[in-house]
């Protein structure tokens, strides 16, 4: 429980301050100053992650950066949310050759690189960040189909779904009312930790150059500049990567911690 | 009423999976207002015969026969025919009243379920009917907000029982209901069942293998042995006067009170 807290808090202290970054941020991310003594600022009380190559400030380009990021995130795993209980339900609970041909599709996406197959559909759509969500999205619901299997494989030999179709309750119902329900509780830990992984699929594209385009900020990309002059700008390497690593940390957090308090069978409720 | 008013009529059932019978040439009928009991060991084919009723057996069995309910003969239906049928005028209550209710679900929305199903009426409409089938069963009006994992084995049962009597069904089948309750708490869902059945004027299948509860609720048995229907007639013919082998012994494990000499044998391992 207290680990969710903590997890939580991170999370809407970046939320806030993102939602609310033109008030936070101070300065214009995408205004330049080129002057000689603007330019790879160590930080300070007028700039508080420094400044860049182009002189502009790296906090407020973080504070939009994680729009970026957690926009990237949630939407990424809603879709995968979507295709993964939809195909996961209808295969585990009908069976037969429709679960067949699912699982051997789930099969063929978990035998892809899929790091490899995002960057080559990103390259083929163009880098965006609408791209990126929707193929981050496309690519990770097949560890989430299986868990959705496995839930309904279980779920429907229940007692209470047998009664309910005693009482003729509709296949459709059944589903909607009786097994989704109780399936969902593993489906939330393994969406929040999936939250993380996108976030950190994101950024990996954007260090690239395939994720969101300069001079649009993202965490990803401010590490690019950041890795030509990690010899004397390390602000510009240790902000983002530590941005990164707690937020992903955080959803990790929420996740483990979801997960001990929803399953009935661990006993520790710290 | 005729009591000659047959509702549903088993003709010649027989069930196989695979090679093997595992119910062989079973017939009965059930009338409005009459409650056949259905007794016999475990394992002699009485659950499946009641599931087979509304077509609820496991895939991969080969049924034979005809069950007929009103003229229809369920075993020619198509699945959306018979899922119509099921709750609305036919009724299974079962027997396991803690794992046959939904963890997540309130009792009030699940006792709705069959009428949200089943039928179009407004919100207040259907509260009210639920309301009205938890006093039917003396279940407390607050009970419709509760979880069932706040309720007590009996009250359970009561539930399950407003679950299967919401759509008015002509038929109710009873599958070993009330094995699961202490003997104090049996007596009064029969009593219940009992009353509600006179008030109705139901046809019930009581499926059970106590025969001090058949002896309280029935007006016919049929006791079944492997699959095999042995003996069939009115209570009072086949208590007192059991023409077969089997039934004889099943009535003299009976145990009764005051029976004082009456032990387990020492050599029990």
């Amino acid at each position: 429980m207290k680990r969710i807290m903590i997890g939580a808090a991170i999370i809407m202290v970046i939320a806030i301050s993102a939602i609310c970054a033109p008030v936070v941020a101070g300065y214009n991310p995408l205004e330049m100053d080129l002057t000689e003594d603007a330019i790879l600022q160590k930080p300070s009380l007028e700039h508080f992650f420094g400044t860049d190559n182009l002189g502009r400030d790296v906090f407020s380009r973080m504070l939009y950066g994680a729009r970026v990021s957690l926009s990237v995130g949630f939407i990424a795993v809603i879709i995968s949310l979507v295709i993964g209980v939809l195909l996961g339900g209808v295969s585990g609970y009908f069976g037969g050759w429709v679960d067949a041909v699912i699982m051997r599709v789930v099969e063929v996406m978990y035998s892809f690189p899929t790091f490899f197959l995002i960057m080559m559909v990103v390259t083929f759509l163009g880098p965006n960040i609408v791209n990126v969500m929707v193929v981050i999205g496309l690519t990770s619901w097949a560890p989430l189909c299986r868990l959705v299997r496995a839930e309904f494989l279980t779920l429907r030999e229940r007692d209470f779904v047998s009664s309910a179709r005693v009482q003729g309750v509709s296949n459709f119902r059944i589903i909607r009312r009786h097994i989704l329900p109780n399936a969902m509780a593993p489906v939330y830990v393994s969406m929040t930790l999936s939250v993380g992984s996108a976030i950190l699929i994101e950024s990996a594209l954007s260090f690239l150059g395939l994720g969101v385009q300069m001079p649009a900020p993202s965490w990803g990309n401010i590490l690019t500049i950041g890795k030509n002059y990690i010899d004397y700008a390390w602000w510009l390497t240790l902000f983002p990567g530590l941005a990164i690593l707690i937020t992903v940390l955080s959803f990790n957090m929420i996740g483990d911690g979801l997960r001990e308090v929803l399953d009935p069978k661990s006993d520790r409720k710290d | 009423m005729n009591d000659n008013q047959k509702i549903l009529e088993i003709k010649d059932l027989t069930l196989r999976i695979g090679g093997k019978c595992i119910v062989k040439n079973v017939s009965f009928k059930l009338t409005a207002g009459r409650v056949m009991a259905l007794v016999g060991e475990s394992g002699s084919g009485k659950t499946l015969t009641a599931q087979s009723i509304l077509k609820l057996f496991p895939p991969r069995i080969y049924a034979e026969g005809s069950i007929t309910f009103k003229g229809k003969n369920l075993f020619e239906l198509d699945k959306e025919e018979i899922r119509k049928i099921r709750g609305c005028d036919i009724s299974i209550v079962p027997q396991e009243p803690a794992t046959s209710m939904n963890p997540v679900t309130r009792v009030g929305e699940q006792i709705a379920e069959g009428i949200r199903q089943h039928q179009e009426r407004s919100k207040p409409d259907i509260k009210q009917r639920v309301l009205e089938l938890l006093r039917m069963v003396k279940l407390d009006e607050g009970t419709f907000s509760s979880y069932p994992h706040e309720l007590s084995g009996g009250a359970r049962q009561r539930v399950l029982l407003a679950m299967a009597l919401v759509l008015d069904p002509e038929v109710l089948i009873l599958d070993e209901a009330t094995t699961a309750l202490d003997v104090s708490i049996q007596k009064d869902i029969i009593e219940l069942i009992m009353n509600i059945q006179k008030e109705r004027n139901l046809a019930i299948l009581f499926i059970t293998h106590d025969f001090s509860i058949v002896n309280l609720i029935a007006h016919n048995v049929c006791v079944m042995r492997k699959g095999v229907i042995v003996e069939n007639g009115t209570k009072e013919s086949v208590l007192h006067n059991p023409q077969n082998e089997y039934t004889r012994r099943l009535i003299a494990c009976v145990p009764k009170l005051g029976d004082t000499r009456r032990r387990l044998p020492n050599n029990i391992s």
